[in-house]
């Protein structure tokens, strides 16, 4: 075996058995993240089934009424209650969430993986288009796609899967290219697999890891996003209990109800830190290279 | 050689320093006590205003035109004293004698005619909407002004008391100069605008020194300017904050009742509400009273028609109101042709208001088994969508800026009025209009030549607009205006735009 070969397992070995078990153990910020991703799940999953109310049914005659204990954040202007309301916003959020980073995931991938496989002119189109995309401020992008599609849950979703998938696309092409002259993919070749055999056998299953942590740092951003488009109406529209609508809500009666930005405003800002806190931790237990290829993105 | 400072040079300076910092950082508000600072929530100097030489014709009284809008919506004699109609098409204005421009030139008929010219020439629209053509103001004489009007249009001279039509001085190139009580001083754009007092106004020389009018778009900024005490009266206060300014004890509120209406448009060319019953339901799950005091903190009056109290012509207090009543809602439902489609309701989504009160309207349909779902849309296309009849209900509110307020009910329920037209263009149809006869009798109101005879006309129009339930009415509008505690003087008007300041004070 030559010396080069014998580098390449070792950074390959060194790939698939990073820091892992041990790096999260001592992870403190990782374990935090990865505690309030699952308490939130779990509150998503449950938390509407166990809440005594209604979050959409009106009460006039308990309107902003301030924390008790039978309403732990209170209740809104229209007297519902704002824990009932963030337990279904969660679904809301983390739903969307997830939805639009697979679609963002999956158009990414497969754009990458043919731009940087193929190469020539199609590697060029494109990555011209991904510049393009790049070059725009994803939030006002999807602003305009909103605007123009319309206020809707489904139009924001749409919009800002649109805007997100060239990040993927950059990512996954960069790895595919230095792949793509490894000796696995030669071999390959040379024993006459196809080219789609090579790009889903081969290619595919080395760029999944990186792919998967950048996933995971950008949920906090479709989160984001999502709250932001509804707070501007574009997104869910009332009485739909999605934290943006319900922040755009509150804003109204910042001073004379505080719970009513406050509480939701928590909610955006932990799950993002979840989330990003996750991502982080997931980034560290690749290597290094991987590493320094998505802080460059 | 380097000068050491002593301890006391140093501690003096660094005293002398902080007092600049603190000075730089508190109230900006002017020094005198008979300045003033009013926050809107519009730029008074955007370009729309470049006709006016860059400032707004409201709330400013720089200009002023030839008819007043009192108290009472009705019109009095401004700049002009009286008037008459020589034949069915044809108005004469006598103008205020001595009476003269901030630059000391006089008040003639020449100089009445250039500034509606001015303004014909800048908005094409205009002779179209006060019904005259873009030549059919002359000078008779020095003090007379002639009008021909393309119809017969009783209400011409309170349409001309809009401040669109406030008189400016005939030369373009001067600073703003009208014939007002205040004279600008400082226009800074994008910013302020900031007046003085009209030494030779002919009933006197307002009370404030100077007075300005500072942009601050947020209405949450507003609040906390007037809180901070950097502003002295604030226009446009959000209804959710103007409780806490009222016991807040440097603070205080003028509210008053608005010839505005807020109400549902009711599509009766879309399915399902082109059915009559099923807009009655509507009507009988609505509790106007629960959205003015729930919604509106209690800042407004509830509806019973389209048209606000503040309106001579208004018919409110005939108007029958339906309830609340849900089982009578329910029962409605039940024999409509109502099949569980569900209804889209449009609001403007700047309005804060109207998302609370979208949300508390489909509740009530929601017990009446009526689904429904609100669509929030930018205020830039929010007309077009309305207008091309792409909701079951909008949440619309309408007032008048003027003493004649009968292009109201030609745009909501004529056929051919601003909010129909397309529609009914495009397939004889239209949005909350409901007919021929409810055009002819607006035309008839139109033309009539006394408040009675308006009334009758119009007030029919009402009563069949509620009686078919193409509205469901639910407030008139209320402006709040935040002050602190320590201003008085603001001069109470229905038409926010016209009120005065000339009285301005504070109180020791």
């Amino acid at each position: 075996m030559s010396d080069r070969t014998a580098d390449r397992r070792k950074q390959q070995e060194a790939t698939k058995q990073p820091r892992g078990t041990d790096g999260l153990a001592t992870d403190r910020l990782g374990q935090f993240g990865i505690g309030v991703v699952l308490t939130l799940l779990v509150l998503a999953a449950l938390g509407p089934v166990v809440s005594p109310y209604d979050p959409v049914e009106q009460d006039l005659s308990n309107r902003l009424e301030s924390p008790s204990l039978s309403h732990p954040f209170g209740t809104d202007q229209l007297g519902r209650d704002v824990l009932t309301r963030l337990l279904h916003g969660a679904r809301f959020s983390l739903g969307i969430a997830v939805a639009v980073t697979t679609v963002r995931l999956i158009m990414g991938t497969a754009v990458g993986l043919l731009a940087g496989y193929a190469g020539g002119w199609i590697d060029e189109t494109l990555m011209r288009l991904v510049d393009t995309l790049l070059a725009f401020p994803g939030i006002v992008l999807a602003l305009v796609i909103a605007g123009i599609l319309g206020p809707s849950l489904v139009n924001v979703m749409l919009a800002l899967s649109v805007v997100g998938w060239a990040s993927y696309a950059r990512l996954v092409r960069s790895n595919v290219l230095s792949l793509r002259e490894r000796e696995f993919v030669s071999a390959a070749r040379l024993l006459g697999r196809s080219r789609t055999h090579i790009a889903t056998r081969h290619l595919l299953p080395n760029v999944v890891a990186p792919v998967v942590v950048l996933a995971t740092l950008d949920i906090g951003s479709v989160i984001l996003g999502t709250a932001g488009l509804s707070f501007l109406g574009l997104g869910a529209q009332p009485p739909t209990p999605e934290w943006g609508t319900m922040l755009a809500s509150g804003r109204s009666y910042l001073r004379q109800a505080w719970w009513l930005v406050n509480a939701p405003g928590l909610c955006i800002m932990l799950t993002v830190l979840g989330f990003n806190l996750l991502g982080d931790s997931l980034r560290d237990m690749l290597s290094p290279t991987q590493t320094a290829q998505m802080e460059e993105l | 050689m380097p000068k050491h400072c002593s301890r006391r040079e140093l501690l003096g300076g660094a005293v002398a320093g902080a007092a600049g910092l603190i000075a730089g950082c508190s109230s900006s508000k002017a020094d005198s006590e008979d300045s003033f600072t009013v926050a809107l929530a519009r730029d008074p100097t955007r370009q729309k205003w470049d006709v006016y030489n860059g400032i707004t014709p409201y709330y400013t009284h720089v200009f002023e035109p030839l008819v007043d809008t009192t108290a009472e919506m009705e019109t009095a004699p401004l700049l002009a004293t009286e008037w008459e109609a020589v034949d069915e098409t044809t108005w004469e204005f006598s103008l205020r004698n001595n009476v003269t421009f901030h630059n000391g030139d006089p008040l003639t008929a020449d100089a009445v005619v250039r500034s509606f010219d001015r303004v014909f020439e800048q908005w094409s629209w205009v002779p179209g909407w006060i019904g005259v053509t873009s030549d059919g103001v002359t000078a008779v004489d020095d003090t007379t002004v002639r009008f021909e009007t393309t119809d017969p249009f009783p209400a011409f001279p309170g349409t001309i008391s809009h401040q669109y039509f406030g008189i400016q001085h005939p030369d373009e190139n001067e600073t703003p100069t009208g014939t007002g009580p205040f004279e600008v001083d400082e226009v800074t754009a994008g910013q302020s605008i900031t007046l003085t007092p009209f030494a030779d106004y002919r009933d006197g020389t307002a009370t404030p020194t100077e007075l300005t009018f500072e942009w601050i778009k947020d209405p949450n900024t507003r609040v906390l300017s007037l809180e901070k005490g950097s502003v002295d009266i604030a226009q446009q206060i959000p209804k959710s904050r103007a409780t806490a300014l009222v016991e807040a004890s440097e603070m205080g509120i003028n509210t008053y009742l608005t010839p505005e209406a807020g109400l549902v448009a009711v599509n009766l060319y879309r399915s399902p509400t082109d059915d009559e019953q099923l807009r009655k339901a509507l009507n009988w799950a609505v509790d106007q009273s629960q959205i003015v005091e729930n919604v509106l903190n209690d800042i407004g009056k509830p509806a019973h028609g389209p048209i606000s109290s503040t309106i001579p012509w208004s018919i409110h207090d005939e108007l029958p109101t339906y309830g609340p009543d849900l089982d009578r809602a329910r029962d409605l439902v039940e024999a409509s042709r109502y099949d569980g489609e569900t209804l889209s309701v449009l609001i403007n989504s700047k309005n804060a208001d109207d998302r609370t009160i979208a949300q508390t309207l489909s509740g009530w349909f929601k017990e009446i088994g009526v689904t429904s779902e609100i669509r929030q849309i930018d205020p830039a296309s929010f007309n077009d969508r309305f207008t091309a009849g792409e909701a079951n209900l909008t949440l619309v509110g309408f007032g008048s800026n003027s003493a004649a307020c009968d292009y109201l009910i030609r745009a909501m329920f004529h056929s051919e009025g601003s909010d129909n037209r397309k529609r009914y263009k495009q397939d004889g149809t239209g949005i909350y209009n409901p007919g021929p006869e409810v055009d002819r009798l607006i035309e008839q109101g139109y033309r009539a030549e006394n408040l009675e005879a308006k009334r009758d006309y119009y007030g029919e129009v009402q009563r069949r607009v509620v009686d078919t339930g193409a509205v469901i009415p639910l407030y008139y509008n209320e402006s709040v205006f935040g002050r602190r505690a320590d201003v008085s003087g603001i001069d109470s008007h229905p038409v926010d735009n016209m009120i005065e300041w000339s009285g301005l004070t504070r109180e020791q």
